[in-house]
């Protein structure tokens, strides 16, 4: 993003921007987090609103002779533009006991960091956040997934919930298949 | 251990070494001898339209840009500096009219000329011969059907000769993209597999039975239809194998399958309805003559490592390729083409479906898929392990008598045909393997 954009969010959220925002919006995502690493797959996916949107992307480094380079290199929204239906629908897939990619189920930590809430109000707030992905798959096979994740959450009955979150994986190249979640 | 010693491969036996997917020598000889002599898919035209245009990719292990020069003619070249083999290209893909290398800045234009040399004169005293210094380019560059493939072998047949039989079945399946508007690069995606890149590359030659097993989490939602349900159909799906080593599957012919997306279409709006039917139509004009009219097909391999995935319709084109690099480990490179003329509703739901049930490093199947590799691999490259091959009998001494195939609706069409649960289109991979390294019977 901008960083002229980034530093005029900055200058105005302190309207907005309480200690104890700060603190819930980290709390919620933690909180995530835990159920995520806990496998309580279903729970995760509740804390999505029902018309959720969920995208994964990559970035490729694209070079252009007329624009020059983009500094992180051009977001390619390819691989997944989702809602709470596929979440859920891939909570299914696992439940089968087919889905061999993760059987058994890979083990996974899921670090979060530099949350960020960039904009909103007490009822709405844009969050940044990276993470650190770790899974491991049986015993030979381990893989670290970095990223950013943009989510707007929304207040649902006094909770926060997941409106919209759209993933970016710091890479091009894969490191292996997308079996767990962001 | 050391070729000749032991058969890595005995087709008559139905037997392939599992040497052939870790041991190092054999890698080695095999960059030599298939990625060095055969035709080899670089990528497709659409995807560097403009003269200056270039994507890179690999041929075997050797990093190579696809690149079109100023007169619009796409070449290939190695991705390494003549003086001291720095990488030339760092980008993915791009638009330039010379690359500089980072390292002492002599640049190279759209031919392929070595054109600046920094200090020429007092580095050089004016005396360097610049047209021994260009870059590294292909020998043999061909495109077909809008498919650039090269090949480093300046005396390799035709590429309309290496292709074979298999061109039939491009030209009127894949090809009547060129009757809807040309083929289009919709999406692409790539990662990285843990796995020799023979283990994918015969999958889609020939692999129809791993479907109910690998994928069976996606029938169990209901995700995908399941074709081998009931007994094998008269109209397919069917496994191809085509001379000298290509595999193609899960096709289908005639009405059956036609009718099938039609209903399916059917739920999207008319304009899939149309486009279906326009599809359809088209296909029958190009292969007029022949006594049955292939509808679609769901995998198939260009050996030997091009893959291209369809089976309907509704999905469009996706050309995988599977880069070798070491003997252990695979970059799988996915595009997803498209008939121009297809209606925008129908890519995009290709599209999510690529990402949800489908072939892309999120979906359902490839994420089955890359388990298997990898753990054919962890199963495989261990010291006793190795000693005892991959089994690849099934439907051996059937070819061409098979129970019930005068019932097929596959008059005239090419290739050696035969059941979806037939392992002949991989013997054909493994026999044209063998013999290009020189091994086998």
């Amino acid at each position: 993003m901008a960083h002229e954009q980034m530093r005029s969010e900055l200058a105005t959220r302190g309207s907005f921007l309480s200690p104890e925002l700060q603190v819930g919006v980290e709390r919620f995502l933690y909180y995530e987090a835990y159920l995520l690493d806990e496998k309580r797959l279903n729970e995760w996916v509740d804390l999505f609103t029902e018309d959720a949107t969920y995208t994964i992307s990559v970035r490729e480094a694209v070079q252009r002779r007329e624009e020059g380079d983009a500094p992180l290199g051009r977001v390619v929204p390819s691989l997944v533009d989702e809602g709470r239906a596929f979440l859920a629908t891939r909570v299914k897939r696992l439940e089968t006991h087919l889905a061999h990619a993760e059987q058994p189920p890979s083990l996974t930590r899921h670090l979060i960091t530099n949350v960020l809430v960039r904009s909103g109000s007490g009822e709405e707030v844009h969050v940044s956040s990276n993470f650190q992905v770790y899974q491991a798959r049986i015993d030979v096979s381990e893989h670290v997934f970095y990223g950013s994740r943009g989510d707007v959450l929304h207040r649902v009955d006094g909770e926060w919930r997941i409106a919209r979150r759209d993933v970016v994986l710091d890479t091009s190249l894969l490191p292996r298949t997308i079996t767990v979640f962001f | 251990m050391s070729l000749g010693a032991n058969r890595l491969v005995e087709i008559g036996k139905g037997l392939v070494s599992r040497e052939v997917f870790v041991d190092r020598e054999v890698y080695d000889i095999e960059q030599e001898r298939v990625f060095g002599r055969c035709w080899l898919y670089l990528g497709h035209e659409t995807q560097i339209p403009e003269p200056g245009d270039f994507l890179t990719t690999y041929m075997g292990e050797d990093p190579v840009i696809l690149w079109r020069d100023p007169n619009g003619r796409p070449r290939a070249f190695l991705n390494t500096c003549r003086h001291r083999g720095n990488r030339l290209c760092l980008y993915e893909r791009g638009n330039a009219s010379a690359f500089t290398c980072s390292y002492h800045g002599w640049t190279y234009n759209g031919e392929g000329k070595l054109t600046g040399v920094p200090y020429h004169v007092e580095a050089y005293f004016d005396e360097l011969d610049r047209d021994r210094w260009g870059l590294i380019q292909t020998p043999r560059l061909t495109s077909y059907g809008g498919m650039v493939f090269g090949s480093w072998d300046p005396d390799a047949r035709s590429l309309d000769e290496y292709l074979g039989d298999v061109r039939w079945y491009l030209d009127a399946v894949l090809l009547v993209a060129e009757d809807l508007g040309g083929l289009e690069p919709v999406t692409s995606s790539r990662y990285a597999a843990r796995g020799n890149w023979k283990i994918p590359a015969e999958n889609f030659a020939g692999d129809h039975y791993h479907n109910p097993t690998t994928h069976g989490s996606s029938y169990k939602l209901g995700l995908r239809a399941a074709e081998f349900v009931g007994p094998q159909g008269r109209c397919g799906p069917f496994e191809v194998a085509i001379a000298p080593g290509h595999g193609l599957g899960g096709l289908t012919t005639g009405a059956e399958s036609f009718e099938r997306d039609l209903a399916n279409a059917d739920r999207v709006g008319p304009e899939a309805r149309y486009y279906v039917e326009a599809r359809y139509a088209a296909i029958k004009k190009r292969v007029k003559g022949a006594g049955s009219v292939p509808y679609s097909f769901s995998h198939a391999n260009v050996f030997p490592n091009f893959a291209i995935w369809g089976g309907s319709a509704l999905r469009g084109h996706g050309f995988f390729m599977f880069h070798p690099r070491g003997p252990l480990s695979t970059e799988v490179r996915q595009t997803v083409l498209f008939p121009r003329e297809a209606p925008q509703v129908i890519k995009e739901m290709a599209i999510a479906d690529l990402g949800r049930g489908g072939h892309f490093a999120s979906g359902f199947f490839e994420q089955d898929d890359a388990n298997n590799f990898e753990q054919v691999t962890q199963g495989t490259t261990s010291y006793i392990a190795r000693q005892y091959p991959f089994y690849f009998g099934m439907g051996l001494g059937h070819e061409g008598r098979w129970p019930g195939q005068e019932e097929w609706e596959v008059h005239d069409l090419p290739g050696l045909i035969g059941p979806r649960f037939s392992e002949h289109p991989q013997r054909c991979f493994y026999a044209f393997w063998a013999e290009l390294i020189g091994e086998g019977e």
